[in-house]
């Protein structure tokens, strides 16, 4: 039978690993608008990886703490969470890097479904990128299925005529707000930036993916001198997270 | 099968103002021309009765149909039809509106390369909130989609080209182009603009050969049908001797005068000035001509609609053309009529006219041949391509020559009874028999891929 000192400590053990589980809870939150606030000028999808990767980091540190607190060894813990740690990486080593490439896929690397593209002697045209492969269709009408870990190791030649001077930038609104009024008040913005365009390639708001809380989309535009991309991904790419950043509040706001 | 269905027009509009903050009404409960009128216009005209007869046979069984009703109920019920409003705050329904119209104009030849071409126009805000109208159809029907998980997705007109590529599905799609389509009217760097959108279609229907022309070489690759338009006959009344007689005494219509009507919208590319000097120049010959204009704006220019005031200006401007030609008493404006009275205004007339400047095709051409009587033709309409000079009509090109055969039209009445007898063989040429038939080829090719 428990003493009633006993059952003080496990109480207040209990009561101390809650409180480590609110503030890991409280600091993920906030660790992940300092990520996402810092990296505004940066591509939408890199942004929700880093922001992503920062609070797992902070609930790991979190709960190992708080497991600590309730008095238990950590580690035979910290041993099991490596160990899964390496049998994860030693699994998923040949897809990892693919997944991760598709990531860059569209705003580092600069290619798209439907453009003709050369990877070392592979040729085609995009027909597909999924999270492992790209496939493009061969000349006589093969099917090439090419790792996304390759387009980091090799040159890739984009023989699309616009591929040097299109841009696209992914976008992410809230299911919360409306998305013809962001698509409207988007597109309000690209239109001030006008003149770095070229303008017989209006911009091209495509949605990519409904998601339940949030819609994935991509404006799609042509610069009218390609030295400009760069600096334009990144302004536009800010002005964009700021606005809907900005309907999203006044949206909550009205709520409230 | 079920359909999504889109165009800018609504359907129904509702009159009764004590009916336009109710969310939701089934037809049947309210009384036509009391509490709603039917809008009028070639598309809901083409649409409606094709909806009705595919239901009636049996080849659909239900269809959502969204359009635009920033002043109505969400939501009307007719049968197995569901039309869906889309609400748009007002000052971007003034945006949508200016895009729309810079459009009209353009497609209808009307560019003038001081102003605005497409390129420009679609890099101003406005076209925004162009964007933000097919958007929120768009939404809407993938909404309905869900629901009632449509077998085709049938987008109407110029203005809703964008939704086919909004909608983002890979269920086929059809798209309708109502208006003009001629190659010769649309500059180069319109090209990737263009197909960019007509390119999320599986299939585009247009209303001539020379517009199915002119999408191919712009470079679209898809299939193009060519469907004439089409109206149900059912829909057309045979007014009594009376009724005619009722319709004479209101706009003032002697027995002896020489009637030339003209059924079109109140709109400066319709081409009611052309038929006002033609007129004018007839008087000598005819001494007891009346051009009867039938007709007011359409949904665009309409309280409900856009509120584009562009009928109002237009009647103004034909009014001092009146005057200035001395025909004060010879031009009659009837405003918009009830079905009784249009088939009355077609009975009294000897022959009609439809001098457009641009015109996508003239289902009014087909009244007219319905109603037995010979239709003067603008050869820039597309149902041009229908008509043969002498014999169920004539195509004009200029003042003088539509003056020329009025006149010698009401100096020929054998020539005006031979075509009269002939009109309904052209008629059937857009029946909506024939158009079901067509449609339904259409609808069964694009589903079966």
């Amino acid at each position: 039978m428990l003493g009633w000192m006993d059952l003080s400590m496990v109480f207040s053990r209990v009561l101390v690993f809650t409180a480590v589980i609110l503030v890991t809870f409280v600091l993920a939150r906030l660790v992940n608008a300092v990520v996402r606030t810092a990296l505004r000028a940066v591509p939408v999808l890199t942004v929700d990886q880093a922001a992503r990767l920062a609070t797992l980091f902070v609930w790991l540190v979190g709960l190992l703490v708080a497991v600590n607190q309730l008095g238990l060894v950590l580690d035979v813990l910290l041993l099991l969470i490596a160990l899964g740690g390496i049998f994860v990486v030693v699994g998923l080593r040949d897809l990892l890097p693919n997944l991760f490439s598709k990531v860059l896929v569209g705003v580092y690397l600069p290619f798209k479904k439907g453009d003709e593209i050369q990877i070392g002697k592979y040729a085609g045209k995009v027909i597909e990128i999924n999270q492992v492969t790209t496939l493009l269709l061969g000349s006589e009408g093969s099917l090439i299925a090419v790792p996304n870990s390759l387009f980091l190791k090799q040159v890739l030649v984009n023989k699309t005529s616009v591929a040097s001077r299109r841009l696209t930038i992914p976008v992410s609104i809230p299911a919360t707000i409306s998305l013809p009024e962001a698509e409207a008040a988007i597109l309000k913005q690209v239109y001030k930036y006008r003149a770095n365009f070229d303008h017989r390639f209006p911009p091209m708001f495509t949605v990519k993916k409904f998601g339940q809380s949030s819609v994935d989309a991509e404006i799609e535009l042509v610069v009218a001198n390609p030295e400009n991309r760069d600096a334009l991904i990144s302004e536009l790419t800010g002005r964009i997270s700021a606005l809907v950043d900005q309907m999203s509040s006044r949206d909550e706001k009205g709520k409230r | 099968m079920h359909i999504g269905v889109c165009s800018q027009t609504p359907l129904v509009r509702i009159k009764n103002p004590n009916l336009l903050n109710r969310v939701f009404f089934n037809l049947s409960e309210l009384k036509e021309d009391v509490d709603y009128v039917f809008s009028p216009g070639g598309v809901t005209r083409m649409l409606y009765p094709l909806l009705k007869r595919l239901i009636r046979t049996n080849l659909l069984e239900s269809a959502v149909w969204v359009s635009l009703n920033p002043h109505g109920p969400e939501k009307i019920t007719i049968g197995n039809i569901e039309l869906n409003y889309v609400k748009i705050h007002e000052p971007f329904l003034k945006g949508y509106g200016a895009v729309k119209e810079a459009f009209w104009n353009l497609f209808h030849g009307m560019f003038d390369s001081g102003k605005k071409n497409i390129i420009e126009l679609v890099w101003q805000e406005d076209y925004a909130d162009y964007n933000l109208y097919n958007r929120l159809c768009s939404e809407l029907l993938k909404k309905a989609d869900k629901e009632k998980d449509f077998d085709v997705f049938y987008v109407h007109d110029f203005q809703q080209l964008p939704t086919g590529k909004m909608l983002s599905t890979v269920k086929p799609k059809i798209f309708r182009w109502h208006i003009p389509f001629n190659h010769f009217a649309i500059p180069a760097e319109w090209r990737d603009y263009l197909l960019k959108y007509f390119e999320a279609y599986d299939a585009v229907v247009v209303s001539s050969s020379s517009y199915e022309n002119s999408l191919r070489k712009l470079g679209y690759t898809n299939k193009i049908y060519r469907v004439y338009p089409y109206i149900d006959f059912e829909d057309y009344v045979q007014p009594s001797k009376g009724e005619v007689q009722a319709f004479c005494d209101k706009y003032g219509i002697r027995e002896d005068d020489f009637v030339v009507a003209m059924v079109a919208r109140l709109d400066p590319l319709k081409g009611h000035d052309i038929a006002i000097q033609a007129v004018a120049k007839c008087v000598k010959h005819i001494p007891n001509i009346k051009l009867l204009i039938v007709g007011n704006g359409s949904f665009s220019s309409s309280s409900q609609g856009l509120k584009l005031s562009k009928a109002e200006r237009w009647k103004e401007k034909l009014v001092e053309l009146v005057a200035l030609h001395g025909l004060d008493g010879r031009v009659v404006f009837t405003g918009h009529v009830n079905s009784t009275a249009l088939g009355a205004a077609y009975e009294r007339c000897a022959l009609t006219v439809l001098p457009s400047k641009a015109e996508g095709f003239g289902l009014v051409v087909v009244e007219s041949w319905l109603y037995g009587k010979p239709p003067l033709v603008s050869a820039n309409a597309g149902i041009a391509e229908l008509v043969k000079n002498g014999t169920n009509g004539f195509v004009i090109r200029s003042v003088d020559e539509l003056a020329e055969a009025i006149t010698k039209l009401a100096k020929d009445e054998k020539l005006r009874q031979e075509i009269g007898d002939r009109s309904l063989e052209s008629a059937m040429m857009c029946s909506i028999e024939r158009g079901m038939t067509e449609e339904s080829r259409v609808l069964r090719e694009v589903i079966e891929g």
